[in-house]
């Protein structure tokens, strides 16, 4: 099995930060509301909030290496697999000759690591490749498209 | 093949009266406004003036290959619907319409797209027998066709369900239930008001001496009105069931008032739903269900269609045998989930009883708090331990699955093909690789949608074979 590009470490370091930032500014929110119209708004607030949004930052950071490792997919001549998740570990298998189209997405992350994210769609259900770099990813939809014509003609 | 035509001249009623239903609220509106009565007079007119553009507008042609209709009066459409992509045809006919052969057609191509959606045409004779030619995969001549209502069509299986059965289902319906609280309350309302309105003296009085007969009486009433209610609506609803299959198409007819016939192809069928709740489990009653690809216009229950409403369980996979290839001969083994299996769902409805423990304690939490507390307790238990023990997975031959699992005391088995999997996966948390436990995920199609069918903490043994059997199967 394949890992994702290296550099997505990167998004989801970046990812983490604005999560960060995010609840920054509802602190800020939260800050605001108590000087300007709410003053019984209790100060513990701001320390819990500190800590949460802390923690969680912390405990992204700490993850990013184990979800990188266990990220994993493969594509063989009947199927695509994918592997992910550490705390809950998911494995999908999605034979070929199932598989309807594969799409391409880039978000602004994504874009400016020019990444690619990759979802296989069946009839109905998508799964998702969170990233692959442009050359691995039209690799990916040529290889399951043609494998997937080649299945259907079987059949 | 049929030329370009108009429908039937039925259309333009069956359509003057859709228009009706949908404009009733309207009408409603209007009552109030008295001084615009002349809405009256115009709102009809324009009613049958726009049911008679509609009409004039909408022609259908079925070539060689394909079916075309042209429908819209201000933004026209051109559908043209290859006889391939055809998943089911349904058939509805108002009883008045019987003796003219006229019947509503829908043909259900399973598009996503808002714009593709089914085809319906309003009223038609004679077109049916043809498209389900067509839908076969052998090109025929098509001048050669018969043209024949289903009834005369040749039967090579057919089953039928009794008086008897139909009325246990009515009676098992767990709706009954959810029927009698609804009316208890009610009722109860309506006796408060009574309490206010007398003097409470002699309502004491009164309920001393006739309290416990009336009560008695009333709810008898209540219950017996129920199920003459549940029996009438089921009785309308499967009058005249029946199941046929000649070939590979399968035609399950049923309705009074309204006749409502349904022809699937057997390769179209994506899974099949074996259900029994807890009342019919009694009885040895079974359901069976099937899934099929279908157009998102439909509800929920319209999605899956009712191939069997009641059978004996003992009975069941035999007559199935008859109708459909891959069912078992007999009921598949499968595995009950052990204590371990039950106490994880018991642990899971505890957490949900918990929250609603915790969102109740802010305004309440005496006596009574708790005393109500105990019946959601062992309900939450009952509900678990019934959901660990039928679920459970098998793979009952080379190429399929029967997975069971359960909902609301309802148990659900579902005999599923290799090649209707859509795709499978298999969920494990860093606790359940401990006690070696695992998800397994089924993704089947059904409606315009998929359905992941979840069987939980299953042992990850057992998982583990049958997502090698479905990665490797070829």
């Amino acid at each position: 099995m394949k890992h994702l590009p290296k550099s997505i470490k990167r998004i989801w370091f970046m990812m983490s930060i604005i999560n960060l930032m995010g609840n920054l500014v509802i602190l800020g929110a939260y800050f605001l509301a108590q000087h300007l119209w709410w003053s019984w708004l209790p100060d513990w607030g701001i320390i819990i909030w500190v800590t949460i949004s802390l923690v969680i930052f912390v405990v992204e950071l700490a993850l990013i290496p184990y979800r990188y490792a266990v990220y994993q997919y493969a594509v063989y001549p009947t199927e695509v697999e994918i592997k992910k998740g550490f705390f809950w570990r998911r494995f999908s298998a999605i034979p070929i000759a199932r598989v309807q189209n594969v799409d391409l997405q880039q978000g602004p992350l994504l874009r400016f690591q020019q990444l690619y994210r990759i979802t296989v769609a069946t009839g109905g259900s998508n799964h998702t490749i969170e990233a692959l770099s442009h050359e691995q990813a039209v690799t990916l939809k040529d290889q399951v498209m043609a494998l997937a014509r080649e299945a259907r003609n079987d059949q | 093949m049929i030329n370009k035509q108009h429908l039937h001249p039925f259309a333009l009623l069956i359509k003057v009266g859709f228009l009706f239903r949908d404009f009733l609220p309207a009408v409603f509106g209007f009552v109030f406004l008295r001084q615009y009565w002349q809405i009256w007079l115009i709102l009809p007119i324009v009613l049958l003036m726009w049911a008679g553009l509609d009409y004039y507008c909408f022609t259908y042609e079925m070539t060689d290959k394909e079916l075309i209709v042209n429908s819209g009066v201000i933004i026209k459409q051109q559908r043209h619907i290859p006889y391939k992509q055809i998943q089911n045809l349904q058939r509805r006919q108002w009883f008045f319409l019987e003796p003219f052969g006229v019947e509503t057609l829908i043909v259900d191509t399973g598009a996503k797209e808002k714009d593709q959606r089914e085809v319906t045409l309003l009223a038609v004779s004679n077109v049916v027998r043809m498209l389900l030619d067509f839908n076969s995969s052998e090109p025929t001549d098509l001048t050669q066709l018969p043209v024949e209502p289903v009834k005369e069509m040749k039967k090579s299986t057919e089953y039928k369900i009794g008086f008897k059965e139909l009325a246990l289902y009515a009676m098992t319906n767990p709706d009954i239930l959810g029927q009698f609280l609804f009316i208890l309350v009610i009722s109860n309302h309506l006796g408060l008001t009574d309490i206010i309105s007398n003097a409470s003296d002699t309502l004491v009085d009164h309920v001393s001496h006739y309290g416990l007969v009336a009560i008695l009486i009333v709810l008898n009433v209540i219950i017996l009105s129920l199920v003459v209610v549940n029996l009438v609506r089921v009785m309308l609803r499967f009058y005249g069931f029946m199941v046929l299959r000649q070939d590979n198409l399968l035609t399950v007819q049923r309705g009074l008032i309204q006749k409502s016939i349904l022809h699937v192809s057997i390769n179209r069928i994506q899974s099949i739903h074996i259900r029994q709740n807890i009342f019919r489990q009694i009885f040895g009653l079974v359901t069976v269900e099937l899934d099929l690809i279908a157009d998102a216009t439909k509800s929920d229950e319209q999605k899956r269609v009712t191939l069997i409403p009641v059978i004996s369980q003992d009975k069941v996979y035999s007559v199935l045998k008859e109708f459909l290839d891959y069912p078992p001969e007999q009921a598949p083994i499968i595995n009950k989930g052990d204590w371990y299996t039950s106490w994880l769902f018991v642990r899971n409805a505890l957490v949900g009883v918990g929250i609603v423990a915790m969102a109740m304690a802010i305004f309440y939490h005496g006596f009574w708090y708790w005393v109500a507390l105990m019946p959601l307790v062992i309900l939450a238990i009952i509900f678990g331990w019934y959901k660990g023990y039928y679920t459970g997975v098998n793979r009952y031959d080379d190429g399929h699955l029967a997975l069971r699992t359960a909902r609301q005391l309802t148990n659900d088995t579902a005999l599923i093909g290799w090649h209707e999997i859509q795709s499978m996966s298999v969920d494990v948390s860093l606790l359940m690789v401990w006690t070696k436990r695992a998800n397994l995920i089924v993704s089947v199609r059904s409606g315009n949608q998929v359905l992941r069918l979840r069987y939980r903490y299953l042992p990850t043994q057992e998982v583990e074979a049958i997502f090698k059997w479905y990665r490797e199967y070829v």
